[in-house]
């Protein structure tokens, strides 16, 4: 009677390491098993250099997103970028997608710059206005040396 | 008479907008930009004293091809609906005329002969188009890109990226940073004051 009392007592908090040990799991490997809440934005650029995977996403410099994944059109040889944003965040389809640098040589991050259009994006939609990454040192070489 | 005159006025209005039907973005950028190179090009404006009428001309073109209620409202974005509609037209009307002053300047005095190359369009969507360009300076490659939009069966340009930085973009930020503690009329004000502080320089250049 006493034994069998303890063991269901062992067996709960196992199941309990169980549970917690499969929700970190899936906190920290960024899995997303339950209902998402985010919708998904795509965005053609001709360039991304230095953008990753899971950079952050920003509007007035607060994280309202990441990069969802990253590929090349193999048609144009642009890049086309998938954002997720978080439900609650509205974007119009006027709205400028930059790529930028945190700092002089930081990582880079998508900033939005809102719109105020009355057509809004839903998830699935392109955002059209976008401005690829500046790279400093291509322009610098070019404007100073001259180009061929 | 008076009626065949409004008949002759109004088949004008009429047509006038339709003749651009069918034109390819990429041609309705065209046309506009060889004609302010033609312009620029001819030896009849190199007379100092008729700099003025050449850039009176220059702006006449270019003011055709730039669709400015739309650069306006993209510029001041979710501002636009604090504007009453006296405002947005007032703010439309100083906002082309920087863009005039800011520009029309720069192109005239810096022309060097440059050649623009058309490289090609690509349709966006329904009614946006992109179309790449080169300006080829001192053996510099300058790329720019014209955002283009359709409206009413007349491509016109909305926006411009200039080595990947637009020019809506630049806009937005500062008229969203000066409507951040400004009220729309004095933002109208101050647009005012910088285009006649341009007129001033350019008055005491000549």
């Amino acid at each position: 009677m006493n034994r069998s009392l303890v063991e269901t007592a062992v067996g709960i908090f196992v199941l309990m390491g169980i549970i917690c040990v499969g929700y970190l799991t899936v906190k920290l490997g960024k899995m997303e098993l339950f209902g998402d809440d985010h919708y998904s934005v795509s965005a053609q650029f001709q360039s991304i250099s230095g953008l990753n995977n899971g950079a952050s996403v920003e509007m007035a410099g607060v994280q309202i997103g990441k990069v969802g994944s990253i590929s090349l059109d193999k048609e144009e040889m642009v890049a086309v970028v998938k954002m997720k944003i978080q439900k609650g965040v509205v974007l119009t389809d006027d709205v400028i997608a930059s790529i930028k640098t945190a700092g002089l040589i930081g990582d880079k991050y998508i900033k939005l710059t809102p719109g105020g259009s009355d057509e809004i994006l839903n998830s699935g939609d392109a955002i059209i206005e976008t401005e690829s990454a500046v790279d400093l040192e291509e322009l610098i070489s070019k404007y100073v040396f001259g180009g061929v | 008479m008076k009626k065949q005159i409004m008949y002759v006025l109004f088949a004008l209005i009429v047509t006038i907008p339709c003749s651009a039907k069918g034109i390819e973005p990429l041609d309705a950028l065209k046309g506009p930009v060889d004609q302010v190179l033609d312009i620029l090009n001819d030896p009849h404006y190199q007379d100092a004293a008729l700099k003025d009428a050449q850039r009176e001309k220059i702006w006449e073109t270019t003011r055709q091809a730039f669709d400015f209620e739309i650069m306006a409202k993209l510029a001041l974005a979710r501002n636009w609906k604090k504007f009453a509609v006296q405002q947005r037209k007032e703010f439309t009307g100083l906002f082309a005329e920087l863009l005039e002053s800011t520009y029309v300047d720069k192109i005239q005095g810096g022309y060097e002969e440059e050649k623009v190359l058309y490289l090609g369009q690509k349709m966006v969507s329904d009614s946006k188009a992109r179309v790449t360009t080169k300006i080829l300076r001192n053996g510099v490659d300058i790329p720019i890109v014209y955002s283009m939009l359709n409206r009413n069966d007349v491509w016109r340009i909305y926006d411009i990226k200039i080595e990947g930085v637009s020019l809506i973009k630049n806009y937005r930020t500062q008229f969203g940073h000066i409507l951040a503690k400004d009220s729309p009329d004095q933002l109208i004000e101050r647009l005012k004051q910088k285009i006649e502080l341009q007129e001033k320089k350019r008055t005491k250049k000549d």
